[in-house]
């Protein structure tokens, strides 16, 4: 299920790579995991195949790194018998089969056993990927625990400011359009401020006394984004920090300048937990699908000995 | 009759918006989530990206590209994406990010081969080994040439042209019986769409970001590309995507979205918006068949993406069009994987959508409906998934499409297919709405209060009607618009008797960042195309604001402009050629001062010298080619407002409220300027409608129930309004109008909010309709029309 989730083209492009790898053969449990100069070499070609980039150390690690552990995952899937019942690999290998036996009779039974017999359930490539594929996708999903509501909540609480909607302003807005008043703009925006605050004029009156804006005079509940979109940087950061209930200005746009009165500010909160539960749970089994994985390739990591022959690998920081 | 003393009427509509939710937007609510705290009723302006490719689409896919549709709504909301290459970490060895982030967006993978691709890239699946996917795979992990080839490479070619070109398409072999095995995996792909498509919707009060389920329908039957981008209106969608595999014509697309979603499916709406007709032989915009399919493409496809990286399609000089401006972006190719790149072929007429709005209006005149009318948008077409990035600077460096045009700047400046040098960095889709939630921007979409930019932000408003009270110095310019005529994308009729309607046009320039400021504007310009007498279609383009002498210019060797522009424009304009009679459209277009386009300033990072022939590399060649314009002048279209002989020339309403339940009382006077065609109320039912968020009011009086009772006056009397409450309706048909009345008995009509907003009023007659969207006044016992 969702095998295609995270980034198909990583699960192609890791194929890929293991098309050349080397190891072959039944291992007993404590077979080490081998990667031969040779091995280095192909894996640092297909890389410059695919990105036309020659590869640096850290690249070379990585590539032998995830070598490492497909071979890893590999047999892991064997050992908890994920081969056994599947129909992926046994169709395939009966199909591989057919094209190899001389008798056009056999039934699929008999040739599945004879791919048995070749060690092709082993060494096959495409059966190898599937198990890996499978692994992966059973160490991340398998038995999955839904976390309970209080463990999910306390996710949410350690990440609530990626979740805070963003503050709101609302405020009158009285426009001085550069192209109405030319160079008078600057004394006629003091005049009126000046005006406006002698008079102690409400905002819905004097709002009246300026020019044609895009938005009615009057904006409301709008985030700093919003403010900026329609009356560019410098006006987005006075309505959030200018005094309140009283005209301010004049603050210059890209179209001329404005007195403001900001009638309310509120900051942004984090909504209730309820609201964002789907999209906290989703991100949850994300963070712990990636978990799990990346623990049990560190667990079979210490189960094998590893011969590898890439001083890249051996010099890698620790991800 | 209106004055000063209508003023605070006015503000007082703005004033009610404090109650954040007190005012309905004239749309239905269609889903569950929270309201938003910003709710406009004069609307605001929403910037998003309608068309979008990830890796869900093979084309993209098969090209490098790794991010999915939650990448390519992260970048949206302003996060960095990777950009193949990837080296062997899988680490993006480029990344793109947005300056500003988008308000919506719509990822549209091409729904043909959705299961195609995840059984080529899942080893194990049948077909996973099939010559095709291994072609295909092997395509991927070859490095591009060093110098770019003329068409795509032949693997990717050979995956798509079954798919797309064919008429019956045909899914590959290994597909299975009836494509059941590519089906069952597309279906997990479109679930995932639609799971992306959730998981960044924000259905919180904050209402940052909206996203849409939707598909591109693929169709290019022999090489003429018919796409169209297929947008639901919320998360109730059909089970799979209606392809080109399964629908390979149009008409089938929408009989199919009709009946899979809007007939059958509770809460299921959908659009189709074509693009690319400047590559579709002609054949986007060909003149339908009959006035039912008239009616069908014109509820389906209200609007057409006008511009994105395969060109600019809004007219071209020399194709029934003088118009110097419209040599803008333009793809000199005939079909998109033409060889051929020569400005001087003979392009077909309905390539440009101003030609196809003129050719609406010649078949409305013939069928009675409009099949081509187009509110006008932009959008990217990025198959980089990267919606919204549409500035110069950047897309020389993040180019259309993966790896073919990654790094290596030859391969963006190259002629080759499907643009190369002639791409462009795409627009953008601007929604005028009152809050950013689904359903408000796919009402807008639905009624075209859209324009497009060709990527950069200017703010663009456009009003026509009556517009007795408009002048440029109103702060109340808005509310003021609205009250006495309709926005961009409406409807007006003979709103001023025999004079013209006027217009009102208010433009601002981006405001851009602190960091990349915007570009003043150059002039405005309102585009008229119409039908005469005799059924012949012109266009005329007039300047109505700015200065189109003016010295603005920019110095290509730095990029760096010169003489002066204007921050804000205004106009009232009227049409000094108007003619009552005459089927018309008008739009307004903004120009910007110029500045460098892509290609230049892709050419100076190169270092590229033309006055040294020698010293240019090979394939820096287009560089130097004078042909290749050096400087762009970005824009914005609104969508047009139609002039309809016989629309509605005035509208006036009243409901009254009284105290007592089912004592309220409706009185609707609408006066058109002519029958539409197709009309006639002695043989046909007549549906009227009042709708906010809500029916208001609706009935439907059957074929014969109106009496004649003189020659062109029918009339439905009853005391007691046993037919939807009606006493009196009189429809009258007068030599140069008709006039409709209609008069209730007591009835309940409490779905009315009593409060100053939006009520849609529309009259449906056989194929004839007219609708129109007054601004309604509550005068504490009564709602009134404004206009």
């Amino acid at each position: 299920m969702m095998r295609w989730l995270r980034a198909p083209l990583l699960h192609f492009v890791a194929g890929g790579a293991a098309l050349f790898w080397l190891v072959h053969g039944s291992h007993p449990p404590a077979a080490p995991v081998v990667v031969t100069a040779e091995d280095v070499s192909r894996l640092r070609l297909d890389y410059t195949r695919e990105t036309g980039l020659e590869p640096t150390a850290a690249d070379e690690a990585a590539l032998v790194e995830r070598a490492v552990e497909e071979e890893l995952l590999f047999r892991e899937a064997v050992a908890r018998g994920l081969d056994q019942h599947d129909r992926s690999v046994r169709n395939w290998l009966v199909e591989q089969m057919r094209t190899l036996s001389d008798d056009p009779t056999a039934d699929d039974d008999r040739l599945y056993a004879g791919a048995h017999r070749l060690g092709l359930d082993r060494t096959d490539l495409v059966v190898r990927r599937i198990l890996v594929q499978k692994m992966r996708l059973l160490a991340a999903r398998i038995d999955e625990p839904r976390p309970g509501d209080a463990d999910l909540e306390a996710f949410y609480t350690q990440h609530r400011d990626e979740y805070r909607s963003p503050d709101r302003v609302s405020f009158w807005q009285v426009f001085l359009a550069s192209t109405e008043h030319g160079g008078s703009t600057v004394t006629d925006a003091g005049a009126k401020l000046a005006r406006f605050r002698r008079q102690a004029l409400r905002p819905e009156e004097a709002a009246r006394q300026g020019d044609a804006f895009a938005i009615p005079p009057h904006v409301i509940e709008q985030s700093p984004a919003q403010v900026e979109k329609l009356f560019g940087a410098e006006l987005a950061t006075t309505v959030q920090r200018a005094e309140m209930r009283t005209w301010v200005g004049p603050v210059a746009s890209p179209y001329g300048l404005h007195l403001v009165w900001i009638e309310a500010r509120s900051r942004g909160t984090s909504p209730p937990f309820d609201v964002v539960r789907e999209r906290v749970l989703e991100r949850w089994q994300d963070e712990q699908r990636t978990r799990r994985v990346a623990e049990l390739v560190r667990d079979l990591e210490r189960r094998y000995p590893m011969r590898i022959d890439s001083a890249a690998w051996r010099q890698r920081s620790p991800s | 009759m209106r004055g000063p003393a209508s003023r605070p009427a006015l503000l007082a509509l703005a004033l009610v918006a404090t109650s954040a939710h007190a005012v309905p937007g004239p749309w239905q609510r269609t889903e569950a989530r929270e309201p938003c705290a910003s709710f406009a009723p004069f609307r605001q302006p929403y910037f998003g990206d309608t068309h979008v490719h990830t890796a869900y689409s093979s084309d993209a896919v098969f090209a490098g590209t790794r991010e999915n549709p939650r990448g390519a709504y992260r970048f949206a909301q302003g996060q960095p994406v990777g950009l193949p290459p990837y080296d062997a970490q899988a680490k993006p060895t480029r990344t793109a990010q947005l300056r500003r982030p988008l308000d919506f967006t719509a990822v549209t993978d091409h729904a043909e081969q959705f299961g195609e691709i995840q059984i080529c890239l899942t080893p194990g699946l049948p077909g996973y080994d099939s010559a095709d996917c291994v072609a295909a795979r092997t395509q991927l992990a070859t490095p591009p040439p060093a110098l770019p080839s003329l068409l795509p490479p032949p693997a990717v070619i050979a995956f798509l042209l079954g798919y797309g070109v064919p008429t019956p398409p045909q899914r590959f072999s290994w597909c299975g019986a009836d494509g059941a095995d590519c089906l069952a995996e597309a279906s997990l792909v479109w679930q995932d769409t639609q799971a992306a498509a959730e998981q960044f919707y924000d259905r919180t009060a904050a209402c940052t970001f909206t996203t849409f389920v939707a598909y591109e329908w693929s169709g290019q039957p022999g090489g003429n590309n018919l796409h169209r981008n297929v947008i639901f209106r919320n998360a109730t969608v059909p089970a799979l995507p209606t392809s080109y595999m399964e629908q390979p014509t149009p008409q089938g697309l929408w009989a199919t979205l009709r009946s899979q979603c809007i007939d059958r499916l509770p809460g299921c709406d959908v659009l189709a918006i074509p693009h690319n007709p400047n590559v579709s032989g002609g054949l986007m915009f060909a003149p339908v068949a009959t006035t039912a399919e008239a009616v069908v493409r014109s509820s389906m496809e209200p609007l057409v993406e006008m511009n994105q990286h395969k060109g600019d399609s809004e007219c071209r000089p020399g194709v029934q069009s003088t118009d110097e401006i419209c040599g803008f972006e333009k793809l000199n190719r005939l079909q998109l994987f033409s060889p051929v790149s020569d400005p001087n072929q003979v392009f077909p007429p309905l390539n440009y959508v101003r030609n196809a709005l003129k050719e609406g209006l010649i078949q409305e005149q013939q069928l009675g409906v409009n099949p081509f009318k187009l509110g006008l948008i932009g959008s990217t077409d990025t198959h980089n998934a990267t919606p919204g990035a549409t500035e110069e600077q950047d897309f020389g460096a993040n180019g259309h499409i993966g790896l073919r045009d990654h790094a290596n700047p030859a391969f963006m400046l190259a002629r080759v297919t499907p643009a190369g040098i002639e791409a462009t960095p795409g627009g953008l889709a601007v929604v005028w709405a009152e809050e950013n939630s689904r359903d408000a921007l796919f009402a807008a979409m639905r009624r075209r209060e859209v324009y497009g930019t060709s990527g950069t932000r200017p703010i663009l408003r456009f009003f026509g009607g009556r517009e007795a009270n408009l002048r440029c110095g109103d702060p109340d310019f808005v509310a003021t618009a609205y009250a006495g005529g309709v926005p961009m994308g409406g409807d007006i009729g003979p709103v001023r008797g025999r004079r013209s309607p006027r217009f009102g046009v208010l433009a601002f320039a981006d405001p851009g960042t602190p960091t990349a400021p915007g570009t003043p504007l150059q002039r405005v310009q309102i585009v008229k195309g119409w039908v005469d007498s005799s059924g012949a279609a012109h266009e005329k383009v007039f300047d109505v604001a700015g200065d189109s002498h003016s010295d603005a210019a920019v110095d290509t060797a730095t990029c760096t402009p010169s003489g002066t522009g204007s921050p804000s424009l205004c106009a009232i304009w009227s049409d000094p050629d108007f003619r009552a009679t005459e089927r018309a459209f008008y739009y307004a277009r903004v120009l910007e001062n110029p500045t460098c386009r892509w290609s230049t300033y892709l050419c100076n990072a190169q270092g590229i010298d033309c006055s040294n022939p020698a010293a240019v590399p090979t394939g820096y060649a287009e560089c130097c080619n004078p042909d290749v314009p050096k400087t762009i002048q970005e824009r914005a279209w609104s969508s047009p407002i139609w002039y309809r002989p016989e629309g509605i020339a005035h509208v006036r309403g009243v409901i009254r409220f009284h105290d007592a339940p089912r004592l309220d009382a409706l009185a609707l006077a609408i006066d058109l300027g002519g029958m539409p065609a197709g009309l006639d109320p002695s043989t046909q039912a007549l549906t009227i409608a009042l709708r906010d968020d809500d029916d208001v009011y609706r009935v439907t009086v059957p074929a014969g129930t109106l009496r004649e009772v003189r020659p062109r006056q029918w009339v439905l009397n009853d005391a007691k309004g046993r037919l939807g409450g009606i006493r009196h309706l009189r429809l009258q048909r007068g030599p140069r109008s008709v006039v409709f009345r209609l008069r209730t008995v007591p009835l309940r009509l409490t779905a009315a909010d009593r409060v100053d907003h939006f009520i849609e009023v529309s009259l449906d007659v056989g194929t004839g309709s007219v609708s129109t969207t007054p601004l309604w006044h509550f005068d504490g016992k009564s709602l009134v029309t404004r206009n």
